[in-house]
């Protein structure tokens, strides 16, 4: 297992190269120069070069990506941000726990609503409830996040002022981003929990329970949907990192400070340090992220120990 | 089973219920247009009309801007940003002001004013003016912030036509302040944001310019910083201690959140999270005009959106018939209507009609389309099978560009869009890279801060500058206007500047370009400063 982390942890160096290659090309092939850009548009073409040479700007760009990369090797230092002169990784650190309260609140309502969706769906196959299951967890998955999310402040800010329309100052101001996000993946969770549910009823040792004279609700609770929740658990850790970047599309419509917003308002601004900084961060965290949902499957269900950590090797070598 | 039947019933309930909810987004209720400041465009509500107010209260304000500024008092770092000139225009007080309404300036810190010669502008102080930490506001203080702005917004528009060696403290409450260029409009460049006073134990107290442009305890505004959390908000509080406390602040305190998308502002304001949502696009903004919910203002701020064509020595554009085709070929009424949301006509001329130095130099009738007349021409400059030109602009000009594709595209005129990011625009534009653009131009006074881009000294680093067309001949003919002794004098020599335009078919102006706001209904006071941005100072509620 140990080693297996080890593999894993090694797995981050060719991404976050690639990751920051991507950046790095777009970079020096997109027009703007980064020098003209701190000192605005009227200052002398003197300052911009000295500027250039003081960032460094000058140098061939295998040489600028080696400092960068050592920066951060030997440093830990992502680079200050172009727009305020503050190193980027204190500047998203807060950032980052803003998005990831999110990102978990969002995938807690994803998940809690689509597995009873799920269910309901699964104990009424084929009847109007089914349908009507199938009907309202697509149309969250249908619509683009940003206009639930302008419906959802309408419903609950402007018409019934339960929630604030933006900004993070009371934990009130997370409920209607984390339920826009959470809405859009209850589609997945739902069809997950149906799909799972029926295969787990039609089971065997289910019917056995049947003949021994259980009761529906004591089979369903206590055998099916522990069984059914493997799959389950599985989709929301890889869930966890499409909904990362569900949060950072919708902080730019509640106003939230989040990483997301940084970035995107970064690459606007052709703020190169801040969006390097913040997609090799968000690279990092995402990895690390399905390191642990794979540690969790292993732990929710050693069966896939196999499948996971060895490829499935061991068994191949046994057959054989 | 009984907790199934309630879960399917709730979420039936929620679905109906958000398709009503968005059914009634629009309360459809018609009010009549309010009267609007001067000619200034016919709009809903308008700016600058109704700022008397002498009360206070102890309410909070809470103004939704689009983006956060990265810093509050950004002349100390030599930056310029929107929203930064808003919030530091609250913190700042200026020597002089300028009336929105009339375009006069009007006596602030200083009560009176004189030119001793062409560079030198004395200044009269009042005495009772304190800055946050209770000092009181002298002639030293005044030559700091210019010298100040000398050396650290050296390059902005007005900060490179100070010359600090021509500074000089008469006395306590005497100041000479120096330029470097001759422009008798030049103290209406003193009303912007920019020039506001701080003072120098101000600046050390909060340690240096880097921390006061973040944490500015600085000034004698009518409001005073108390905190910014970053990536959330700002906080200013009224300034108890301001010296004309008939026109302090209404509100307690302003609160500035950021929002990006336009529609969430403006839903904040209906849900009574922020009485005011700045900067929603016009063509947006008009939505909401018949929404009692809120109030929507339009205003114009002396910006007129112009095409420039690409003077280089080459084909097409260097060709006077493919430029006066172009002219024809554009229905002008149709892009105002588009451009304003249908709150303003074209411009007749190159300065908007609201300046007071602007004149109609065209007709409504000289430029009515004319498919056939634009055919013609192409046909005479050897177009006559079509012709390809490519124009650049930013996101936010697109819907403009693609309004005109299709008028140009009726005269054989094929329009190929190159919209790409700010940075990217700036760079194009420097560098020639279009046969037409678009720009909004900025000429609200005759100050040269206003002209800059037309100045050979300044052209190769102006955003809208690059392979814009200049020459002596347009260069002089600025020189002056701005040295023209009053607007009236001005006049005429506008009228010489446009008739170059003219002749030459060098710039084809589009339409007034318009901010708007939306406010809470009960709120009033709406004021503009330079360039439209919103005076938050002004705002009071209806009592």
């Amino acid at each position: 297992m140990i080693k297996y982390i080890i593999k894993r942890i090694v797995y981050l160096i060719p991404i976050m190269l690639g990751v920051s290659a991507i950046i790095f090309a777009l970079k020096t092939f997109t027009p703007g120069d980064p020098a003209r850009i701190i000192l605005g548009n009227d200052a002398p073409q003197e300052q911009v070069d000295a500027k250039r040479e003081e960032l460094g700007l000058n140098d061939p760009v295998v040489v600028q990506y080696f400092n960068y990369i050592k920066g951060i090797v030997t440093k830990g230092d992502f680079g200050d941000s172009y727009r305020t002169g503050n190193p980027v990784l204190s500047e998203i650190l807060p950032r980052l726990k803003t998005s990831g309260l999110i990102t978990l609140g969002a995938v807690a309502i994803g998940a809690v609503i689509g597995i009873i969706l799920g269910i309901v769906s699964a104990l009424k196959k084929y009847t109007w409830i089914d349908s009507l299951v199938l009907v309202v967890s697509m149309f969250f998955q249908s619509v683009p996040e940003f206009v639930v999310g302008l419906v959802l402040i309408f419903i609950f800010a402007v018409t019934y002022h339960i929630l604030p329309s933006s900004g993070i100052e009371s934990a009130k101001g997370y409920i209607l981003p984390m339920m826009c996000i959470g809405l859009s993946s209850v589609a997945s969770y739902t069809r997950i929990t149906r799909s799972s549910m029926l295969e787990v009823l039609s089971e065997d040792y289910i019917r056995t329970a049947r003949a021994k004279g259980q009761t529906e609700r004591n089979i369903t609770k206590r055998h099916a949907l522990r069984n059914a929740m493997i799959p389950v658990a599985q989709s929301i850790g890889t869930n966890l990192g499409n909904s990362i970047g569900g949060a950072m599309v919708l902080e730019t419509v509640f106003g939230i400070p989040g990483v997301g917003k940084y970035i995107t308002d970064s690459i606007t601004q052709r703020n190169y340090p801040s969006v390097l900084g913040g997609a090799l961060i968000i690279a990092i965290v995402l990895t690390v992220i399905n390191l642990l949902v794979d540690i969790s499957f292993i732990l929710i269900d050693p069966r896939l120990k196999t499948t996971i950590i060895s490829g499935g090797k061991k068994k191949l070598k046994k057959a054989a | 089973m009984k907790l199934k039947k309630v879960l399917g019933a709730g979420l039936a309930v929620a679905m109906a219920f958000s398709v009503v909810a968005c059914g009634s987004s629009e309360k459809e209720t018609g009010s009549a247009p309010a009267k609007t400041a001067g000619s200034k465009a016919a709009t809903e509500n308008t700016a600058n009309v109704d700022l008397v107010n002498k009360v206070k209260s102890d309410e909070t304000l809470v103004v939704a801007l689009a983006s956060e500024p990265s810093s509050l008092a950004p002349t100390l770092v030599g930056e310029s940003e929107n929203e930064s000139s808003i919030i530091s225009g609250a913190i700042l007080d200026t020597l002089v002001s300028q009336n929105q309404f009339t375009g006069v300036v009007e006596p602030n810190i200083a009560t009176k004013w004189e030119w001793l010669d062409d560079y030198r502008l004395q200044f009269t102080l009042r005495d009772d003016v304190t800055f946050t930490d209770g000092s009181l506001l002298t002639a030293e203080d005044v030559v700091y912030t210019f010298e100040t702005l000398a050396s650290q917004s050296g390059n902005n528009d007005g900060g490179k036509f100070l010359d600090p060696s021509k500074n000089e403290v008469v006395d306590d409450h005497t100041v000479i302040l120096g330029f470097n260029t001759v422009a008798p409009d030049l103290v209406t460049m003193l009303t912007w944001t920019p020039f506001g006073i701080f003072s120098e134990d101000e600046v050390e107290a909060c340690g240096g310019f880097d921390k006061a442009a973040d944490s500015p305890v600085i000034g004698s505004g009518k409001y005073r910083f108390k905190e910014w959390v970053q990536g959330q908000y700002v906080v200013l509080e009224r300034n108890d201690n301001y010296w004309n406390q008939d026109y302090a602040g209404y509100f307690k305190e302003i609160k500035f959140t950021f929002t990006q998308d336009p529609a969430a502002r403006e839903m904040a304001v209906e849900a009574g999270d922020a009485g005011v949502a700045y900067e929603i696009p016009v063509a947006q903004a008009s939505t909401y005009v018949n929404n009692q919910n809120v109030k929507t203002s339009f205003y114009s701020f002396g910006q007129v959106y112009h095409i420039w064509m690409n003077m280089r020595d080459s084909e097409p554009m260097k060709n006077v018939k493919v430029r006066e085709a172009l002219d024809k070929a554009l229905d002008y009424d149709a892009i105002a209507a588009y451009a304003t949301g249908g709150q303003a006509k074209q411009s007749l001329g190159y300065i908007d009609a609201d300046v007071p130095f602007a004149v109609d130099y065209y007709t409504e009738d000289e430029r009515k389309q004319d498919v056939g007349g634009a055919k013609a021409l192409l046909e005479e400059a050897g177009y006559g099978d079509g012709l390809t030109i490519s124009c650049l602009g930013t996101p936010d000009a697109e819907g403009l560009y693609t309004v005109m594709q299709a008028q140009l595209a009726q005269a054989g005129i094929t329009l190929e869009i190159n919209s790409v990011d700010i940075p990217t625009f700036v760079q194009g534009a420097n560098g020639g890279d279009y046969d037409i653009i678009l720009v909004g131009e900025y000429l609200d006074s005759r100050n040269p801060s206003a002209w800059v881009f037309f100045d050979e000294n300044s052209i190769n680093t102006f955003c809208i500058g690059g392979d814009k067309y200049t020459s002596d001949e347009i260069w002089s003919a600025i020189q002056e206007v701005i040295k023209a002794e009053d607007n009236e004098a001005a006049k005429e020599k506008v009228a010489a500047l446009e008739e170059i335009f003219k002749r030459d078919t060098l710039v084809l102006n589009l339409c007034p370009e318009l901010r708007s706001a939306i406010t809470q209904p009960d709120i009033y006071g709406l004021a503009t400063r330079e360039r439209g941005y919103i005076d938050v100072t002004s705002f009071y509620r209806e009592q």
